[in-house]
């Protein structure tokens, strides 16, 4: 049996990708209203079919949800200490997955001042280090490793114009 | 044709059916690379080369591309290509539970099969395929693409709505970009970055790859916690005991290779998702069931020979990799056509050497299974920035631009939130993936009747399928309703 507390992250979740996709496919609707016929028929059809879908869904989880509230056993004990362990640790350890995507998204924004090479050498050591693995050579050879041979495999062998340090560009 | 087997075997033949293999293995484990790439990329090494070896050189290239997709997707859940993305789906799972040998020794006999298959199909069906394609028009392809589509209330079972809404989704993010019809600009906020659409690959990328390594970063130890890799051999040993999977697979490969602008990318996720439906443990799939590998595997495989099918009988290309064996024909001077299939000894060394070309991808991939398997014993921390790397330069290098790593990582994010809800990501796929066939199609059907819908119940090819449609979307509710009278009946 679910408790409350799983009952309401899943209800959470579930309605914001839910309304996320009722609006999109609302604003797809209106957008497409200027088009021509055949441009935005089919968007249309579908994004009507999306929008109808979104409310049975949004209507099948609340009352699913009401049902599983008024069965679901009182807050598991251990479930709420968990929370409040994890609640006292740092939100980055709690939540390693998004200090990661930050990462990545920094890498993206460097990569084209920085060069391939630099900023893909520090975002390998940063990574594993953040991550918790502590073998410093290890991540410092095959950071460099990696990178290089990708370089040049990418970059020598398929001509794919990797970004390069912005002082060594011509 | 003893004649051409003993013309094979030179010295030139073998040497371009090596190297076309491993280059092709490399390629198509990469992600972002993919056939296409590798083709277009080495047909300028063609130019000096004859048309048989040309042929030879290209089609090695293109098996073993599209059978490399299938080893990062076992083992990093991250599609080399966008003709594995169905086999992550029981791969992956194969691989954290400590067969990942198992499930890479699968995935090299099931594309071998359907390898194998392909070509016999192109060399002995060729002709006549192509005159039964010629038979389906607008209407019949919509219907197509409507059939398929359906199909994700088979991949979303249990969650029929959750599963439309999601190819619902895919569909709406293909409409963004020029209208195939008009070349109307769409939901583009007169930005010119999104005028060619949402690209495939990094979506792709982003989705299963980029959220693979999310989930991986909030897990300490390694992919597979079970260390003993199990045998690349009992795979191999275990897929053939299936022989009604790996037909199915190379036939759905086969139909939808001859069809142009499906190929290997929607016929992977159709020929999973029909294996699901017809089979008796269908609630295994997704948690590392072989049937779940054996089905896109063949299909992907099937579907390069296929493919060549029109090319090489009527000269059009169903697809882009299509088109590049067609350029390689012309610039040797060889007009495709009937004539080309009844050219005799030339068409028949090319077609053993496109076998010869599933031998050469099965051995080294045989052989190779057990040092690539080695990168499930990489702890996840240092496993997690390769994945990383290989996301970014994989949506990088489809076209060079760095917008496309944004929409990796956005896709990333989103994948890694659909993941946790578990919404079925294989039904927006699906739904990006047919959504510009069913459009184009639906918008021509159109134009024909004159703005009238009767044009997808007069066809009777068209009608036939609309019919196939219904009832498969009934049957669930068919059968819980039989089921349901018959235990009422038990009952009293």
């Amino acid at each position: 049996m679910k408790s409350k507390n799983t009952a309401t992250v899943l209800l959470k979740g579930d309605s914001m990708i839910i309304i996320s996709l009722w609006l999109l496919s609302s604003l797809i609707i209106g957008l497409s209203r200027d088009y021509p016929v055949e441009a935005r028929r089919f968007p249309q059809l579908v994004a009507g079919a999306v929008w109808i879908l979104c409310i049975i869904q949004m209507t099948t989880v609340w009352l699913r949800h009401k049902k599983e509230l008024a069965a679901a056993t009182q807050v598991d004990s251990s479930e709420a200490a968990e929370t409040k362990k994890v609640v006292k640790g740092k939100w980055y350890a709690k939540n390693k997955w998004v200090v990661v995507l930050l990462m990545v998204f920094a890498h993206f924004l460097i990569v084209r001042t920085l060069g391939f090479i630099i900023s893909t050498i520090l975002l390998l050591t940063m990574i594993p280090l953040f991550l918790g693995y502590r073998k410093v050579w290890i991540i410092l050879i095959s950071a460099v490793v990696t990178t290089v041979i990708t370089y040049f495999v990418f970059s020598g062998l398929f001509y794919v114009p990797l970004p390069r340090f912005f002082l060594l560009r011509r | 044709m003893f004649e051409a087997l003993t013309g094979f075997f030179t010295v030139s033949h073998i040497t371009y059916l090596l190297v076309g293999s491993v280059i092709g293995i490399i390629i198509g484990a990469l992600p972002g690379l993919g056939p296409v790439f590798g083709l277009s990329l080495l047909l300028s090494m063609t130019f000096s080369m004859n048309v048989v070896e040309s042929l030879i050189f290209l089609s090695a290239v293109y098996a073993s591309c599209v059978y490399g997709g299938s080893i990062s997707a076992i083992l990093l859940n991250t599609p080399g290509t966008p003709g594995s993305i169905a086999t992550c789906f029981d791969g992956f799972p194969m691989t954290q539970n400590g067969e990942g040998g198992k499930a890479l020794g699968v995935a090299t006999i099931a594309s071998f099969i359907g390898g194998i298959l392909g070509v016999l199909a192109l060399w002995l069906l060729g002709p006549m395929l192509v005159k039964v394609s010629l038979l389906i028009g607008p209407a019949e392809f919509f219907m197509l693409a409507l059939a398929g589509l359906s199909l994700v209330a088979v991949a979303s079972s249990g969650d029929t709505v959750r599963g439309l809404i999601m190819g619902g989704f895919g569909l709406l993010i293909g409409f963004v970009g020029r209208d195939p019809i008009t070349n109307t600009q769409r939901f583009t906020f007169h930005n010119v970055y999104l005028e060619d659409g949402i690209t495939f690959v990094p979506l792709v990328i982003g989705t299963f790859a980029l959220a693979q390594a999310l989930i991986l970063s909030d897990q300490s130890g390694f992919i597979a916690e079970i260390r003993k890799v199990s045998g690349v051999k009992q795979g191999v040993i275990e897929a053939l005991k299936k022989p009604i999977s790996l037909l199915r697979g190379s036939l759905v490969g086969i139909v939808l290779g001859i069809m142009p602008g499906v190929g290997i990318n929607a016929s992977n996720f159709i020929a999973y998702l029909l294996e699901r439906a017809s089979s008796k443990d269908a609630d295994t799939f997704g948690k590392g069931n072989i049937k779940g590998i054996i089905a896109p595997e063949t299909a992907n495989n099937a579907c390069t020979s296929a493919t060549l099918i029109p090319a090489f009988a009527l000269g059009i290309p169903g697809g882009a990799s299509a088109a590049l064996f067609l350029a390689a024909l012309m610039i040797h001077g060889v007009t495709p056509g009937f004539g080309f299939f009844s050219s005799g000894q030339t068409f028949n060394i090319i077609i053993i050497g496109m076998i010869f070309a599933q031998i050469t991808f099965l051995i080294m991939g045989l052989v190779g299974a057990g040092f690539f398997v080695k990168v499930t014993r990489i702890p996840n921390a240092i496993l997690v920035s390769i994945i990383v790397l290989l996301c970014f330069v994989g949506s990088f290098a489809y076209r060079n631009q760095i917008l496309d790593v944004f929409i990796m990582i956005a896709f990333g994010l989103l994948g890694y939130y659909l993941d946790k809800y578990k919404f079925p990501v294989a039904s927006l796929v699906l739904g990006l993936v047919l959504g510009n066939i069913a459009e184009t199609n639906f918008n021509r059907a159109l134009r024909i009747s004159q703005g009238s819908l009767k044009i997808f119940v007069t066809r009777p090819i068209s009608l036939a399928l609309l019919i196939i449609i219904v009832l498969s979307l009934l049957y669930p509710q068919i059968k819980s309703l039989v089921l349901k009278n018959r235990t009422t009946k038990q009952a009293l």
